[in-house]
């Protein structure tokens, strides 16, 4: 396989534009990171990657980069910013400097309004053509950087609307223009669980595959980034071979909100790099797709840090990517929130429809240190009391935000409520917590940044598998990977509710046990969009089958079975809906094989769940 | 209602075992902390085998104070915990003698028909370390919280040797006297209270003669089955059952009936038999214009049939 990252080169040149008059700096390309991270979860609603201080309270290493000017002078400073805790609090939580040449500009940023928008930094000198920029954390809480501009023309003020910006990056950067054209037989679109096993069990049949991530690494809700353990059961009936390339993949061990270690990031990385038919683009988000006669013709993805377009041309390709965001720009047919009893005969669903989605964990620890330590006392976060606070030092899945908003275009906000109260309970532990001297050698270590999605759109597919189905154990002549989870669904924890004003950040999970059944093939292709597939948290299923199907083990043998299904495609020359009317024996019969490693201990022993008596009677 | 005794012996050495229409002893059962018990095998006024009792009696220690036990055990017939009775003047107590109030028996009552609680992975010294652990706070809480819903406080002993009795190793004794005992009457009055669990237990414990022997039982499982059952209950059968000629009737009725992934292994499974001219029909008017495994597996034995 072949890896492809960025060069230097390639950096100077995408991420860095200018004009005559004026220069635009996006800061995800700046050469040094320091302590600042990449965040483009929001990128789609905001317009770019930028970069954030996740300091948890300690301001970061100072980010910086080099600017070749087109001429020495006098320049406008803009930086796109925005305050984060402006939703919640007068005192703006992230603030940081700008430095021009080693001199700090004389305003302190993060302090304006919520919104993404162009705050005036005053003016510089440039008197030589090469000059330093750096990002200096003040607080450790998460300020964040999009793009720094300098312009020698006093009337030229950047857009803060999303298609003016996009104009100007076009413009200066040329982001736009010339994408590298890359042909591929199968392309997936998304690095979790489900899209590494549909890449790598496609790859193992012979099928070109291109694996787009939009992260560094793989493994996407079970990587190190957001630490949600693996769960479900693999080896079932009546399929036993598909899980075999979970077991390969997945962590040994199991817990949520561990140490980074736990999650094996580079066993899912190396299970990739030793597949010759799988060539991996990490840090690429997809965003751009071009339909023809109701198909995808060809999927465009940015990268995260140079902004460099890749474009990627198959008879087809899997939206692997959790919110059926490329379902959603090829114009699938999809679904969001609960449906209605009526709408499918559910007895779990609402009587009326709404927007209730499970929501988006923000996980975190502490850990025991010999020396006490200090935590800011903020004078941002929510109000807190001892009635209110948990004394705990470690949160995880329930720590769980945005129930009832919209995990697409509220993801930011989202996120931050969850930064927010993770922050708002230990500066009071550390603080103000009557018996404060339990946490005084206890130090905050791990906050996660990248928020663990488990809802947002649901793909529709020939077949919209429903609680009936599963309760009923209405098995399908197309059943594929089995899904053994119960029916577990997140509800905002009624106490925490009242107790926040509305805003819950803990939640409650709902549990119906079922028997093992196997997903219908129907539910992991487009009903739409004739040469898509999915697998994972986005295929055609009520909100209310869900709460099975969105286990991680249970996303990755959907994976396997896609990418038997791109082989199969391949092959025949057909289009995914034909495997199930006229090729599905051969289907059967590879999934019956398997395309994971049988040989190798089954370590996936762990958050198994529960199921009804039949399972159990077959261990 | 004739009641016989069947100690049971954890080792599973079972000696002189008799049909339960004798009032003798056959083994012995010795459960943690080397507490004895004897098990005696119940029959129905049909002289059925019915269920299994034993009497409780076991002195259990509170940190450093004891006091007895004294109960009736009931299990079914493949050794699920099914309920316990207080022995009249015998009450239950907690720490100090305190009886056990109504709201604890009942406790007590939901506490042993959990098959799946927590306390299965405690061992005595854990949860009295956890329980009575003065850091009842966010470091322990959650351990603690697990056990609090699985005791009643004041006898946390008490109901752990408890669940372990209804729940610990009797289970697989259980089932190997029941095994032992099988005739046509008991395996259907197994089959006809249509229990999952019990069916599973029949197929798994099967011999090949007892397949041919209980037929039509199996069958009739295989039609009250569920999920799985029908497709785990057909590979099960020796080949030689499948083929017989009530088999072949049978399927030839309930083909259209079963689930895919049953109607798959039944075609596997036929793959080399002599397939009646009622089973042929009914396989062809199963195929279909979709393609499918199933599809494949009929005409495969359609060919093989006419080519014989």
């Amino acid at each position: 396989m072949k890896i492809v990252l960025f060069t230097l080169t390639i950096l100077s040149f995408y991420t860095i534009g200018m004009s005559q008059k004026a220069v635009l700096i996006e800061t995800e390309s700046f050469a040094n990171k320091g302590g600042w991270v990449i965040d483009q979860q929001s990128m789609d609603v905001m317009g770019s990657p930028y970069l954030m201080a996740h300091g948890m309270g300690i301001p970061v290493a100072d980010a910086s980069t080099t600017v070749t000017f087109p001429k020495k002078g006098k320049y406008q400073i803009f930086v796109r910013t925005r305050n984060w805790t402006a939703p919640w609090s007068d005192v703006a939580a992230g603030r940081f400097e700008v430095l021009v040449d080693g001199k700090s500009l004389s305003k302190v940023f993060g302090l304006n309004d919520q919104e993404w928008e162009w705050v005036e930094g005053g003016t510089v000198v440039i008197t030589k053509e090469q000059v330093e920029i750096v990002l200096r954390d003040l607080t450790g809480f998460n300020g964040r950087c999009d793009a720094i501009y300098f312009t020698a023309d006093k009337s030229d003020v950047p857009p803060n609307n999303l298609e003016g910006l996009q104009a100007m990056r076009n413009e200066l950067l040329g982001i736009d223009k010339d994408p590298e054209e890359n042909e591929f037989d199968f392309v997936v679109i998304g690095g979790g669980m489900s899209g590494t096993c549909a890449a790598i069990s496609a790859a193992r049949l012979g099928v070109k595959v291109a694996l787009v991530q939009n992260r560094p690494l793989l493994g996407g809700n079970n990587s190190s980034e957001v630490r949600v353990h693996l769960g479900a059961r693999i080896n079932l009936e009546p399929y036993p071979a598909l899980g075999n390339l979970v077991n390969e993949i997945g962590p040994d061990q199991g817990g949520n909100a561990q140490p980074k270690d736990y999650y094996e990031d580079d066993k899912k990385l190396k299970a990739v790099l030793n597949e010759p038919n799988i060539t991996l683009f990490l840090n690429y988000h997809a965003n751009q797709v071009v339909t023809a006669d109701g198909k995808i013709v060809k999927v465009i993805a940015q990268n995260l840090e140079t902004g460099k377009k890749q474009a990627f041309s198959a008879p087809l390709f899997a939206d692997c990517t959790g919110d059926g965001a490329i379902g959603f720009l090829a114009g699938a047919e999809y679904m969001s929130g609960r449906e209605s009893r009526d709408t499918f005969n559910e007895p779990t669903a609402p009587e009326v429809a709404d927007n209730l989605t499970m929501g988006l964990s923000v996980q975190w620890f502490s850990e025991k240190k010999d020396t006490p330590s200090d935590f800011p006392d903020i004078k941002w976060g929510l109000p807190w009391s001892d009635e209110k606070a948990f004394a705990i030092t470690k949160g995880d899945w329930d720590w769980e935000t945005g129930m009832g908003k919209d995990m697409i275009n509220e993801t930011e906000f989202i996120r931050d409520y969850g930064l927010l109260v993770v922050y708002s309970n230990w500066s009071y532990l550390k603080n103000h917590y009557l018996p404060k001297e339990k946490f005084q050698n206890e130090k905050l270590t791990w906050v996660a940044y990248i928020g663990g999605k488990r809802e947002s759109r649901r793909l529709v597919g020939d077949y919209i598998l429903t609680e009936n189905d599963l309760t009923k154990q209405n098995f399908l002549p197309d059943g594929t990977a089995p899904t053994s989870w119960t029916i577990d669904l997140h509800y905002p924890d009624p106490e925490n509710l009242e107790k926040f004003d509305g805003e819950a950040f803990r939640s409650i999970a709902v549990h119906t046990k079922i028997y093992p059944y196997p997903i219908p093939y129907r539910c992991l292709y487009s009903k739409n969009i004739d040469n898509l597939m999915m697998a994972g948290r986005d295929i055609s299923v009520s909100h209310v089958a869900l709460g099975t199907v969105r286990l991680m083990r249970t996303g990755g043998m959907m994976g396997e079975v896609i990418g038997m299904a791109a082989s199969i495609c391949k092959d025949k020359k057909v289009k995914p809906r034909d495997i199930y009317t006229s090729h599905f024996s051969d289907l059967e019969k590879l999934m019956l094989k398997g395309t994971g490693d049988a040989t190798i201990p089954n370590t996936q022993d762990y958050n198994l769940g529960g199921t009804l008596m039949e399972t159990e009677k077959l261990k | 209602m004739i009641r016989a005794i069947v100690l049971v012996v954890i080792t599973a050495c079972f000696i002189a075992l008799k049909p339960p229409t004798h009032d003798y002893p056959i083994a012995h059962f010795t459960v943690a902390d080397s507490i004895k018990i004897d098990i005696e095998a119940i029959n129905d006024s049909l002289e059925i085998l019915d269920k299994y009792h034993a009497r409780i009696f076991t002195p259990v220690c509170e940190v450093d104070k004891c006091y007895a036990i004294e109960a009736d055990f009931y299990w079914d017939l493949i050794g699920r915990f099914h309920h316990y009775d207080t022995i009249p003047g015998k009450g239950l107590t907690k720490l100090d003698h305190i009886p056990f109030t109504d709201n604890d028996y009942v406790k007590l009552n939901y506490i042993l028909s959990n098959p799946n609680s927590p306390l299965a992975s405690y061992t005595k010294k854990e949860l009295v370390r956890d329980v009575r652990s003065s850091e009842i706070d966010g470091f322990t809480g959650a351990t603690i919280n697990e056990i609090k819903e699985t005791v009643i406080g004041g006898a946390v002993y008490s109901c752990h040797t408890l669940w372990h009795i209804a729940h610990g190793a009797v289970k697989d004794s259980i089932q190997q006297v029941t095994r032992k005992m099988f005739t046509k009457e008991l395996v259907g009055k197994l089959v006809n209270q249509q229990d999952q669990e019990i069916n599973y237990f029949l197929i798994d414990n099967f011999s090949v003669q007892d397949f041919i022997s209980y037929l039509p039982e199996v069958l009739k499982t295989i039609e009250d089955g569920e999920g799985y059952f029908a497709k785990n209950a057909i590979e099960k059968m020796p080949n030689e059952v499948v083929a017989d000629s009530l088999s072949q009737r049978f399927f030839a009725e309930n083909f259209s009936k079963m689930n895919y992934f049953a109607q798959v292994a039944l075609l596997k499974k036929l793959n080399g038999a002599t397939i009646s001219e009622v089973l042929a029909g009914t396989l062809k008017g199963q195929l279909d214009d979709r393609n499918s495994y199933k599809n494949e597996l009929i005409q495969q034995l359609i060919e093989e049939r006419n080519n014989q």
